[in-house]
């Protein structure tokens, strides 16, 4: 299990909108500023909002006030790591930004790269991908390393036939990964002596096989959520599949037919899925109504301009949550001052944290009034020798089968974490698929956010403003639930609906 | 020739005309003006930017159009 240590950090809290906070819009805030105000240079205990049971001495959690610029203007606290996403939670009209130090603008030598040159082939692999029946699966993406650490090797797809040949500089692959587009379970395997001709046979999704997602959340015994909630889905697009139903939508990708907001990749469907697909196979917020703002042209990146078209678009279809299962390393202006709109128009955004190997969280996850998820996962809810199996990796939960997996990133930022290792979910072409990533987790966490708010009338008929959106975060932080990873991996935990979230602790 | 966003920032209408005239003044284009008044995206010569600010003034700001992917878990071979 990881032990972080409570170092206190750094934080300048700002209202969400402009500099200074306004008493007439946000009462509270102001009120929550004002006590800060008068207690400056002092530790302050503050009282935290996020039990369900009567407030516990334990529930209140230290802040130190370090300097103010007047009564409504920004404040500089210190406060513990640990108890980051406790107050996050706590005071959500609020944006928390780390003190950053800038240092001089001094020209460093540039760095001697050293081009290696690469060695001959020395093995020539004929691969043959095949299904049960040992026929040849098309278009598994096969990746082999002849020094992992390098990461150095050979790759490939296979044709019509379910072939492809490989050439290595090595006799030894010292891991080998196949990725089946759909219907199968990937494979990994370490250290295999190589050969001219090789096979490898891939494991078919069984209906009902219970994935990480479906082991904290039994979706199959669900019932649809009592109370109409409207997700915006900001992805490749959705569907079409039997499972899924689309309310509506937009293509916000610069020429293209606006009216196609269908998936021609499958990340966006595998996304939709995770929160609404109703047939075969159950997501976790059965009954939401989705909107599919397709903002990927097929194989390229997203244009911030259509993301922010997109969020746009959401907030004029009273969209109640969105999810961007999407993100890139540096800040971007001009998406949070979006996300900063949805949020004042009572909106929730949820993010995927990223998936570069425990790096800092990615934007927009990283922007403090969005929702950051990391992704975990559980031994035994995938094939032992399936691409899931290279993802284990520490910390541990206090249930040692809990794991964040290997490329989910880490930060203070984190708010959430969901399961995002071998998750079943739809596939354009009525397929299912097995994907991980913290694209996988964001869903989840959206999907249990519209669950959970679905049974709040008083929450969703608010007016569609900040308050709104404070609100929703407030009733969305008694429910979760910390599974033992430390802060930066998991913020304030996992999102379930009532004690049967089933962990052995 | 590069993208750029142009945003509103103050809570108050945007002077539009005033925008407009310092646009083709520089020779900017509007590539998509479906967000407007409030924002748009614009296709210039990363030279005039900074007059282009200063023109416009301080109600507005200007963002570099930037690309975004689907964060994979593929490992990949370093070519």
């Amino acid at each position: 299990m990881n032990k972080q240590r409570k170092f206190p950090e750094n934080y300048i809290l700002l209202p969400v909108s402009k500099t200074r906070v306004n008493p007439q819009d946000t009462p509270k805030v102001a009120k929550f500023f004002t006590q800060l105000q008068s207690s400056s240079e002092a530790p302050t205990a503050l009282s935290l909002n996020v039990r369900k049971r009567p407030a516990q001495p334990s529930d209140e959690i230290t802040v130190t006030v370090l300097d103010s610029i007047d009564t409504e203007g920004a404040k500089l606290i210190s406060i513990s790591n640990e108890e980051l996403a406790s107050f996050r939670f706590s005071y959500p009209g609020i944006r928390i930004i780390p003190e950053k130090f800038y240092n001089p603008a001094i020209a460093s030598r540039e760095i001697i790269k050293i081009h290696l040159t690469e060695p001959q082939a020395l093995s020539t692999v004929t691969l043959r991908i095949l299904d049960q029946q040992q026929q040849g699966i098309p278009d598994v993406t096969a990746v082999f390393f002849s020094d992992y650490s390098a990461s150095r090797g050979a790759s490939g797809v296979t044709d019509a036939s379910g072939t492809v040949v490989l050439k290595l500089s090595s006799n030894v692959a010292e891991r080998i990964y196949l990725y089946p587009g759909h219907s199968y379970w990937g494979q990994f395997k370490t250290d295999v002596a190589l050969s001219s001709e090789m096979s490898f046979t891939l494991e078919p999704i069984a209906a009902g096989y219970q994935d990480a997602l479906r082991f904290f959340y039994q979706t199959s015994a669900w019932q649809p959520l009592p109370r109409k909630i409207k997700i915006g889905i900001i992805d490749t697009g959705i569907g079409p599949h039997k499972d899924l139903s689309v309310l509506g939508g937009k293509n916000l990708v610069r020429g293209e037919n606006e009216n196609d907001y269908t998936d021609d990749e499958g990340h966006g469907t595998h996304v939709a899925g995770i929160i609404a697909a109703a047939g075969e196979l159950k997501g976790v917020a059965e009954g939401a109504d989705i909107m599919s703002y397709r903002v990927f042209a097929k194989g390229q990146g997203a244009s911030n301009f259509d993301i922010i078209k997109a969020i746009d678009q959401a907030i004029k279809d009273n969209c109640d949550l969105i999810n961007m299962s999407l993100g890139e390393a540096q800040d971007d202006e001009a998406i949070s001052s979006y996300i900063k709109e949805a949020y004042n128009a009572g909106i929730l955004c949820f993010a995927a944290s990223g998936n570069d190997n425990r790096g800092p969280v990615s934007f927009p996850a990283a922007y403090s009034l969005a929702l950051a998820v990391s992704a975990m996962g559980r031994k035994g809810t995938f094939p032992e020798n399936s691409v899931q199996a290279g993802s284990v990796q520490e910390p541990y939960g206090t249930d040692p089968a809990n794991f964040i997996a290997d490329f989910s990133n880490q930060g203070i930022e984190t708010d959430l974490t969901a399961p995002g290792v071998g998750i079943i979910s739809t596939y354009p072409g009525d397929h299912y698929a097995v994907m991980d990533g913290t694209s996988m987790s964001c869903p989840a966490a959206t999907g249990m956010a519209a669950r959970i708010l679905s049974g709040s009338e008083e929450i969703l008929n608010l007016p569609r403003n900040q308050i709104r959106a404070d609100e929703m975060v407030k009733y969305l932080a008694i429910y979760t639930k910390l599974l033992g990873f430390g802060a930066n991996f998991e913020g304030k935990g996992m999102l379930y609906t009532n004690d049967e979230l089933h962990s052995e602790t | 020739m590069t993208n750029f966003i142009l945003k509103h920032k103050e809570s108050t209408e945007p002077d539009i005309k005033k925008m407009t005239a310092v646009l083709d003044a520089h020779g900017v284009r509007v590539l998509d003006g479906s967000l407007l008044p409030r924002t748009a995206l614009l296709e210039l010569d990363e030279s005039s930017l900074a007059g282009v600010r200063t023109d416009l003034g301080t109600e507005w700001t200007i963002y570099p159009e930037k690309s975004y992917s689907v964060p994979g878990t593929q490992k990949k071979i370093k070519k």
